[in-house]
């Protein structure tokens, strides 16, 4: 496979790919080197990469993986939510972009929780297809689904009404 | 009805449970009604997403594959080349140490290394000995004792038969 050719395949996924690492890493640097890493492994299976089914799947499945490396060296991994602090008063939430509110909620997710929202929501993938980039049932990405959204939006209906 | 509508594709939402047709549908509800706060949800997704957008070019992914490829083989070169040198050290300096220890341990030398041996033996021995025999005097020993006494005598008379050959 010519560099064209194997260009023609990844670039429309590169923005995607790239975008996951940046918000999952939130650090430009790492997420670029994150995704080269992604972009030269698949490059090494390049006379392969025509075989696989769902090279989007496949893709992110390999920068996820490098993704949660980086998390783990870092120290940052959560199994579990952070405590939930109450950053601002009652009043200060009307004042403060609600979206930054959600911004901050979603770091304190845990890593799991951050992945599948990311690729529900940003990515557009299916319950299914996360379940095969996560290596979990589809009923475990739903539950986590579930939870991961509750907690973004639990603060709407009772603090900004 | 369009309310209802929404407030059951809400629950489906933060169920995890929605289809993409579904999905599209309540994106639109939710567009009809800018005030419902799950529009915020979906606000922070697309902002999010345009502040995260990144373009890369294909110069750039392959003109870094270049680079990795050559400090890659430049690690590799200055890795075999230590591994080399290590190697030659080694073959060269290898045979003279054997050479060295060979010429360095004499017959007189082991022979004498065996007396010294034999005679740490016997100080042992005699050492257990006195001792046992200071204890024999003040107590009734047990067998294992006894025969741990003997032991001492037999084998203190085996290095002395040892040492007079």
């Amino acid at each position: 496979m010519s560099e064209e050719q194997f260009w023609t395949i990844i670039s429309p996924l590169n923005q995607s790919i790239l975008g996951f690492a940046i918000r999952l890493l939130n650090n430009k640097e790492s997420a670029k080197d994150v995704h080269q890493d992604t972009l030269e492994k698949l490059w090494q299976k390049r006379s392969s990469l025509k075989k696989e089914k769902n090279i989007r799947a496949f893709a992110m499945t390999i920068i996820k993986n490098k993704c949660i490396d980086v998390i783990r060296a870092q120290g940052r991994y959560q199994d579990h939510s952070i405590e939930d602090i109450e950053l601002y008063s009652k009043q200060a939430y009307e004042d403060k972009d609600i979206i930054e509110h959600i911004k901050l909620k979603m770091k304190q997710l845990p890593t799991q929780q951050q992945m599948i929202i990311e690729l529900k929501d940003f990515q557009g993938f299916g319950n299914e297809e996360i379940g095969e980039i996560m290596g979990m049932t589809v009923n475990n990405v739903r539950v986590n689904l579930s939870r991961g959204r509750k907690t973004l939006t639990k603060h709407f209906k009772h603090e900004w009404q | 009805m369009s309310g209802n509508r929404l407030t059951y594709l809400e629950e489906k939402f933060q169920e995890g449970k929605l289809s993409a047709p579904e999905k599209e549908e309540l994106e639109f509800l939710l567009r009809e009604n800018p005030e419902n706060e799950l529009n915020m949800y979906f606000q922070w997704v697309n902002q999010t997403k345009q502040e995260t957008d990144i373009v890369v070019s294909k110069g750039d992914f392959f003109s870094k594959l270049s680079t990795t490829k050559k400090s890659r083989y430049s690690s590799f070169i200055k890795y075999a080349a230590v591994l080399l040198i290590v190697l030659m050290a080694g073959y060269f300096a290898a045979p003279q140490l054997i050479q060295n220890n060979k010429e360095d341990i004499t017959e007189a030398e082991i022979e004498n290394a065996y007396q010294e041996s034999l005679k740490t033996f016997l100080a042992l021995s005699s050492y257990l000995n006195k001792g046992l025999q200071d204890m024999h005097q003040g107590l009734d020993f047990s067998a294992p004792f006894k025969d741990l006494k003997q032991l001492n005598t037999t084998t203190e008379n085996l290095l002395k038969h040892e040492n007079n050959k």
